[in-house]
Order: structure tokens, then C-alpha cells, then sequence
């Protein structure tokens, strides 16, 4: 079949009109250049419709998803008889009768509009709202520059006190962490540790307060090694802003270091065992026991608590079993049952325990009675000069007493003689009195000495020797002291009296953290009958609940646990916080050098901190 | 053979970013520092040094895989650089915090960091997926046919409604006319429709034509005859526009949202990098 298409190009007043002959039965309607039929228009599919041409009928079909108008209604599909009016995407599609009478013609006008696409008259993409990207960043990159370090930095310049005095930006945003508890005043004084910028936090800042902090050692005695450096900087160790956990070391590893193996650093003469770790690698306990020297005067020894040596010399005598037994201790008139704490106290904070005194602790039972016929006369206890004068003092007042009264004072020396001929009176048994009176009245010495005859000075002498005799050797005295005779006017020396108040002076024990544990269950007092016995536990009795670091079924504990670093023996920090190149104690030139000076002018609190009882060792202690 | 940048090279640079992932969590976890995890213990420096030298390489990637020619390696490898070793900054840099974190610039520069890389793995979430749905949603024409669509329905509608009644007329001619398409950022991202449309003398919302299509039916449902057949067509058309413009917005909206991740990770890289210097440079200035 013939189809004569008639092309009408109009845009605005123009028109241009093209005539194309088409044979075959089939033309395509589209945009593509493969079309029969084009219409060069974006809007139109490069494939839209399909004429079909038959035998006198002319049909117009549309491809899938288009559509058309035809004669103003919408269709997919329609026979075209001449006259009709198709509308394609706004171009009109016209069926003209043919003119010779075979075919068809048809005639398509293409409108190309010059109306403005409808895409354009909108904001459809985010680019087209041209956001500043570039200001943007650029803007925010140096305001937080600004703020973060330009602004803050001024204060290095004029002093960071104006600024944060000023609503403007200052060093408190730096502030890496919370400071520890004791340090939180200072959260809004970087300056006062962080003195000179870009330098590490120096240790005449941490000084400046903590001027009493001790050494970990004598510095003089180990500064030789080269590879003793436990006197580093604070800041090796105490690392603040961490919140409040973080500011002393509690690790193994601080100690293990050297304590591996001091002989490794150069430590060969050390008395201290080699320790990592106290369930697997810590030397049994020492303790530190005391003696007298001839002169009285008392020094104290290292001894292993396995050591056959091992007592304890106190010049007291003491049995533990019969005071702590649980059956009691008859008293005059009732049982007397003891326990631990009835004497041992701990202090405030339990790391020691107050003294054990005769007046608080022994004088209620061991009362110093010393006359069976003045049963509520005690002597004070003190020095056996005074206790001499007292008695005289007494005796005297008897005397005299019953020689005013027309009695024979005499009658009582010849009765004590008579007693004292026969069986030695027993000790008599500890017990309260409650009228008991301290015999030390301001009585008659003066009076006495001028009106005394020498009889009576013979019989008040010798009833004074009888009583003193019986106090020192038979029955007071000597039942808790050492008494030596002596020459000279007191006939007999009781031996001072020096208890261990320290056992293990480099080891902190607290008694208020184990105070939910029998005290029994460390000490041995209930099976010891001499004072001579040293009741301390063994690193046995403390590893059956402590454990190392890592201990899983134990209680974890570090050296820290028990031990200190910074030492109380040991000269403060400000002293000696250098070390010459050399290993030795750097001196003044030293550390003039270094710029250190300060060290020099720093106080010296040596004589404060007094070496503890450990004698001439210079470190010792476990 | 096409290949995803989460794929390029087998994968290279995710294997790349898990080692680092996880040998950086390995010595976090073996660490045993003396003090509590923080940035200044020796891993917490290590980790830091590697974090703050990614975040500037990074940076840089994000520039130099813009450069489509220049230099070497492939766009579709720095890309898949980029991505990977920036999720795993998240690992490195969460690691060297030590999970101390206080209102201070230190953990700002981190907040920052973090924003960084979740806007990014938000790009990379859209750029997964919003493209294939975006075709499909289009039915792979492009968003200029589908306006051309929208264009023929409406000069359709216009023809149709010359032949109805004034009112019917009126109608249509005023919800062509005050069809608002896109608009601002919210309006984009949203898909926010301020299509408006005059009814009985007032303008009212026409959000999505619905309300210009609920009162053509109901001019239809009342007429008869030519009216009727008139407008039966004016809302088959009406309707097809109204679904087309449906999908303009909603192709609308994908567009933007793909494109607007960008507009928050660049300028807040910028803050990064200010707040890294800051972060640094406090860190030192009081050692």
C-alpha cells in the first residue's frame, strides 16, 4: 500500500511542508532515525505508534506503555478513517481523503515549542541550591582552629588567668581527663604542673607540695649502680588525669623490675630475697628483733622467723597461754576470763597497736602489795629507788603511828623475823582490791628524819629491807621483770623493758582490714608459756587467703598491697631526685648544669624522718 | 566486568582494614598498661599516630578519587580504600580513646570523627542502593522523559479540558498551574509537596493531586453525557500525571538524599581536621 505523508514543520508563524511516499504496510511513528514516520521531538519515544496499512483500512496502533488521543479520546489502538484527528505527544496527526483514490495521506504537523521544558521551572536537584560547601568547611575548619588553639594559646602570651577570666575560650577544653581526687582543685590550673609548654610535666612542680615524699632507697648507699634508677621522674609512675583510679601504681611489675633479681642491677650485698610475686616467688618472713647490749642501750637484728635464734628479748616475763586461757584466771573472789583485746588495742587505721602498759593493761590483778598486814597498801610502779623511799615513807608513818598509840613497834620486825625463819610466804595471788591506796602520801620524811631515834631507824630500815626483799625477789617484782642484783644503795636492778612495736617495719599489716579473722588463727599466744616466744605468722599463714596478682582463687594482692615505695626511712625526694651520669648522687655542679638548682635550695626533712629500728642495715625488711 | 568498589580487587582493601581492625584490638586486649587505658600509653600514642595519619590520608583520598585521570591507581580503588580504612579509623581511634571520653576538645575531635564516618557509611548505603531503585522506580527512562511525560499529559489535559465545563475547566487549569515540584532542601529531601489548587474560589493544598482528582470524580460521578465522557477522560489522564509527578518527587527525594550526605561529610572533615590539630597540639603544648 501507498502512504503519502505530508510533513508540517510549524514553529511560531513559519511553516515548512515536505511530502514523502511510503510503500509497504507497516509505518513506524517514533523519534529514532529507524522510524518510518519521525518526529523530532524530545518529548516523543524513539518508538511510539505503528500505522498498519490494509486493504482500504488504516489502523494506528500504539507501542506498549504509550497512548494517544484520538478525536480527543485517549486510546492504544484505533482504525483511522479520513477526517479523524490523532494527537501524538501534541503533534496532530490528520487522515485526509486520498486524492487518487488509492492509499492513504495523511498529514502530521510537528510543533516544536518554544515553551520552556517543564523540568525547568522547577528546583528539582540539591545542586541547583548551590550549597556552600567550600565556606562551609572552611568557615568551620578555622572557627574550631580558633576556638580549639589560636584563642587559648593567646594566654601563653598574657597570661592564661585573663582568659579564663574572659568569656573567652580557654586552656579548660585541653584538659585530657579528670584529675585525681586530690588534684581536682587544680582542674582550672594546667599551668600548675604544665609550666614550661611542650615540656613533660616536671617533678619541682610535684615537689613544690609534696616535699616530704621519701626516696625508695638510700641513695648514698645504692646511687653506685648504674642501673638503679628507682628515683626516676614523679611522672614515670604517677600518671594523673585518669579519674580518680589512676595516680598510683599498684602493679607487680613497678617492684618486680629490679626485685627480679637485684644482683642483675648491680645489688649483690643486698640482704633483701629476690620477689615477683607473693604467692609464687617471695621469700619467707624476717622479722626484726631487738637486744640489749651490755650498756642497756637496744639494737635490732634480722631474723628469719625459722631461725633457731628467734626469741625475744624483752627482759619481760610473760606467759600468753595462762592469760588467754579459755577456762579464765581465778581472781580473789571471781574468774578473770582474758581475751587478745582485753590488752592489744590496734590504733586508729589498725597498722599498730597501742602500747601494753602495767597501769592499764596488768595493774588491776597485779597489784603491788607489799605488806600481808596492810593488805591495801600498793607501791607505784616506777623505779626501785622510789619505791625504796616510799616504803620508808610508810614505815616511818608506822612506826611512829604506833609508838604514839603505846604500842611495841618492835612487836612486828621480831613477828616478820619469826615468819621469815620458817617457810617462805607464798606469791600471793593476783587479784583486785578496790580500797587499794597508793602509799606515795606526803608523809613525814622530813618530820620523821629529825625525831628519829636510831632504834627506830634500825627497825623501820629493817622492816623496809624485809618488804623490798619480798617485792623484788620473792613475790612482785620478779613475777613480771628480770631483776639483777647490783651493788650500790638499791641492792637490785630490774631490767628495762623493751616490747617490738614493729616487727616488719618495711611491711604495712592492718589489723582493722583483718579484724573479721580470730586473732588466734595468726598468733600462737594460746599454747606459748614464755615471752620469750615470737608470735608472729609466717608468709604460710598469709598466703592461705592472699594470693599474687593474678591470683584467681585467692584474694589478689600486689607488693603495694603491703609495702610502700616511697620509704619512711629514707631521706625525702626534694634531697636527692638526681643521679649523676656516673651512678653517683649528682652534685651541686651537676645539677647547676642541668639548670636544677632548685634542688639545692630545696628543704631537708632528714632529721623529721628518723631511721626506723633496723639498725645499721641499710635496707632490710620484706 | 562490572564490580562494586566494595568488591574491587577481591576485597583488598576490606582485608587491608580488618587486619588493621584487628590486630589494633589484639594488642588493646594483650596491653597490659600500668596505668588505666588511655591515649598517652604507648599504644594509645601508636594508636593514635595510625588513627590521625589515616584521618589525613583519608582526607586526601577523598580528594584524589575525584581526579578521574590524573596519577595512578584507579577511582574505584581509592574509593574502596577510602571506605574500608575509614570504618576501620572507627576501630583504631575508639581503641586510642581508651573509652575515656569528657566534654573536652579531645573528645569533640572524636564526636567529629565518628560523625564522619557514619555520614560516609550512610553515602555508602545510598550509593548501594538508591540508584537501582531510582531506575526502577523511572522504569529506566530518565528523569528528563519522565518531565516530558508529565509535559504531554498536561497539554493533553489542557485539550481535553476545552471541551468540558467552564468549572471542570478551571479545575484542571489551576492544578496544572500550581503544581510545585522540588523546591528547597527540605522540600527535596522530604519530598515536601506545596502543590496548591483553587476550589470554589479558594486555594487549598493539593498534596499529590489529590484533592484536584477527588473533586474531578466527583464531577464526574454528577455529570452525564458529553460532560461526562469529557471528564471520564480528563481523569483517566489526570490520574497517569498525578502518578508520574509521584514519581518525580520520589526520584526527587532519592536524588537529593544521595547527594546530600556529601554536603554534611565534607565540611565536617574540615572540622575534623581543625579539631585534630586542637586535639594535638593540647595534647603536647601541656605534655
Amino acid at each position: 500500500m501507498q502512504l503519502t505523508v505530508r510533513y508540517i514543520q510549524s514553529k511560531g508563524t513559519t511553516r515548512e511542508i515536505n511530502e514523502v511516499v511510503f510503500n509497504g504496510d507497516r509505518a513506524t511513528i517514533g523519534r529514532g532515525s529507524d522510524q518510518t514516520i519521525q518526529v523530532q521531538d524530545r518529548r516523543v519515544p524513539l518508538a511510539h505508534s505503528m500505522l498498519i496499512l490494509s486493504e482500504n483500512r488504516l489502523e494506528l496502533k500504539a507501542e506498549r506503555g504509550q497512548s494517544f488521543t484520538h478525536n480527543n479520546q485517549s486510546s492504544r489502538q484505533k482504525e483511522l478513517v479520513p477526517g479523524d484527528l490523532v494527537d501524538i505527544l501534541g503533534h496532530e496527526l490528520r487522515v485526509l481523503p486520498s486524492e487518487e483514490g488509492s492509499g492513504f495521506l495523511i498529514e502530521i504537523e510537528i510543533k516544536i515549542s518554544d515553551v520552556e521544558p517543564l523540568r525547568n521551572r522547577f528546583t528539582t536537584g540539591l545542586k541547583q541550591l548551590r550549597f556552600p560547601v567550600r565556606a562551609l568547611s572552611w568557615g568551620m575548619f578555622w572557627l574550631i582552629l580558633s576556638v580549639g588553639v589560636l584563642i587559648p594559646s593567646v594566654g601563653f602570651f598574657v597570661g592564661m588567668d585573663v582568659l579564663r577570666d574572659s568569656p573567652l575560650p580557654d586552656d579548660s577544653q585541653w584538659l585530657t581527663g579528670e584529675l585525681h581526687a586530690s588534684h581536682a582543685l587544680l582542674s582550672n590550673e594546667c599551668d600548675a604542673c604544665h609550666v614550661v609548654p611542650f615540656e613533660p610535666a616536671r617533678d619541682q612542680e610535684c615537689l613544690a607540695c609534696h616535699e616530704n615524699v621519701t626516696q625508695h632507697f638510700d641513695a648514698d648507699f645504692l646511687g653506685s649502680s648504674d642501673n638503679v634508677h628507682a628515683n626516676g621522674e614523679c611522672r614515670d609512675c604517677h600518671r594523673d588525669h585518669n579519674g580518680p583510679d589512676g595516680i598510683v601504681r599498684y602493679d607487680q611489675k613497678l617492684c618486680a623490675d629490679c626485685h627480679s633479681s637485684l644482683s642483675k642491677i648491680g645489688l649483690e650485698s643486698s640482704s633483701l630475697g629476690n620477689a615477683t610475686d607473693f604467692s609464687e616467688n617471695h621469700p619467707p618472713f624476717k622479722v626484726s628483733v631487738l637486744n640489749m647490749s651490755p650498756d642497756q642501750s637496744w639494737d635490732v637484728s634480722r631474723l628469719a622467723l625459722s631461725s633457731p635464734d628467734l626469741i625475744e628479748s624483752s627482759n619481760l616475763k610473760f606467759p600468753h597461754d595462762v592469760h588467754v586461757s579459755e577456762e579464765g584466771i581465778e581472781d580473789l573472789d571471781s574468774v578473770v576470763v582474758l581475751t587478745c583485746d582485753s590488752c592489744h588495742v590496734a590504733e586508729k587505721g589498725g597498722l599498730s597497736m597501742k602500747p601494753v602498759t602495767m597501769e592499764k593493761h596488768c595493774a588491776d590483778c597485779h597489784q603491788l602489795t607489799f605488806d600481808p598486814d596492810a593488805p591495801n597498801r600498793v607501791v607505784p610502779h616506777g623505779s626501785p629507788k622510789d619505791l625504796l623511799q616510799q616504803l620508808e615513807g610508810f614505815y616511818a608513818y608506822e612506826f611512829f603511828q604506833q609508838e604514839g598509840q603505846g604500842l611495841d613497834p618492835q612487836a612486828k620486825v621480831n613477828a616478820y623475823n619469826i615468819e621469815r625463819l620458817g617457810e617462805q610466804r607464798d606469791a600471793r595471788r593476783p587479784g583486785r582490791r578496790r580500797d587499794r591506796q597508793v602509799i606515795n602520801a606526803p608523809m613525814f620524811a622530813q618530820t620523821a628524819s629529825n625525831a628519829m631515834t636510831q632504834q627506830a631507824k634500825e627497825t623501820i630500815d629493817l622492816r623496809v629491807a624485809d618488804a623490798a626483799a619480798n617485792l623484788f625477789e620473792r613475790q612482785t617484782c620478779t613475777i613480771c621483770h628480770e631483776i639483777s642484783p647490783q651493788e650500790g644503795g638499791v641492792p637490785w636492778k630490774v631490767l628495762p623493758v623493751k616490747l617490738t612495736d614493729d616487727w616488719m617495719p618495711l611491711a604495712e599489716f592492718s589489723h582493722d582490714s583483718h579484724v573479721s579473722m580470730d586473732c588466734g588463727g595468726c598468733h600462737e599466744a594460746e599454747t606459748s608459756a614464755d615471752a620469750a616466744d615470737v608470735l608472729m605468722p609466717d608468709i604460710k599463714n598469709c598466703q592461705e587467703c592472699h594470693g599474687g596478682e593474678h591470683s584467681e582463687d585467692l584474694l589478689q594482692s600486689t607488693c603495694i598491697t603491703c609495702h610502700k615505695f616511697h620509704l619512711d626511712n629514707q631521706e625525702p625526694m626534694t634531697a636527692e631526685s638526681l643521679f649523676h651520669p656516673d651512678g653517683v648522687l649528682a652534685d651541686k655542679d651537676f645539677l647547676a648544669g642541668l639548670g636544677k638548682e632548685w634542688i639545692l635550695e630545696a628543704k631537708l626533712v632528714r632529721d623529721v624522718h628518723g631511721k626506723p629500728p633496723v639498725g645499721n642495715e641499710k635496707s632490710s625488711g620484706q | 566486568m562490572h564490580s562494586s568498589f566494595l568488591s574491587h580487587a577481591k576485597g583488598r582493601y576490606f582485608w587491608v582494614a580488618l587486619a588493621l581492625s584487628a590486630f589494633s584490638i589484639f594488642l588493646y586486649v594483650i596491653d597490659d598498661p600500668t596505668e588505666p587505658p588511655n591515649g598517652g600509653t604507648w599504644l594509645g600514642y601508636s594508636l593514635g599516630t595510625i588513627g590521625a595519619l589515616l584521618i589525613v590520608w583519608l582526607a586526601y583520598l577523598g580528594k584524589r578519587k575525584r581526579n578521574f585521570v590524573r596519577g595512578w591507581g584507579t577511582v574505584k580503588g581509592w574509593v574502596s580504600a577510602h571506605v574500608y580504612l575509614g570504618a576501620s579509623l572507627l576501630v583504631v581511634a575508639t581503641l586510642h580513646t581508651g573509652f575515656q571520653f569528657a566534654w573536652n576538645i579531645h573528645t569533640f575531635a572524636f564526636a567529629l570523627m565518628c560523625l564522619v564516618i557514619l555520614s560516609g557509611f550512610f553515602g555508602i548505603f545510598v550509593y548501594r542502593t538508591y540508584p537501582t531503585a531510582q531506575n526502577e522506580l523511572k522504569k529506566n527512562q530518565t528523569i528528563d522523559d519522565t518531565f516530558t511525560q508529565v509535559e504531554d499529559f498536561e497539554a493533553q489535559l489542557m485539550r481535553l479540558a476545552a471541551d468540558a465545563s467552564n468549572g471542570a475547566r478551571a479545575l484542571v487549569i489551576s492544578a496544572i498551574e500550581r503544581t510545585v515540584i522540588g523546591g528547597g532542601y527540605l522540600d527535596q529531601l522530604l519530598g515536601r509537596d506545596n502543590s496548591s489548587l483553587v476550589l470554589d474560589g479558594r486555594v487549598v493544598p493539593n498534596s499529590d493531586q489529590a484533592p484536584a482528582l477527588d473533586a474531578l470524580v466527583e464531577r464526574l460521578a454528577r455529570s452525564e453525557g458529553d460532560e461526562n465522557k469529557a471528564l471520564n477522560q480528563i481523569v483517566k489522564v489526570f490520574n497517569s500525571r498525578k502518578k508520574l509527578i509521584g514519581v518525580i518527587r520520589k526520584d526527587i527525594r532519592m536524588q537529593a538524599t544521595i547527594q546530600v550526605w556529601l554536603l554534611f561529610h565534607v565540611p565536617v572533615t574540615f572540622a575534623l581536621i581543625a579539631a585534630l590539630i586542637a586535639h594535638i597540639f593540647s595534647v603536647f603544648v601541656y605534655y
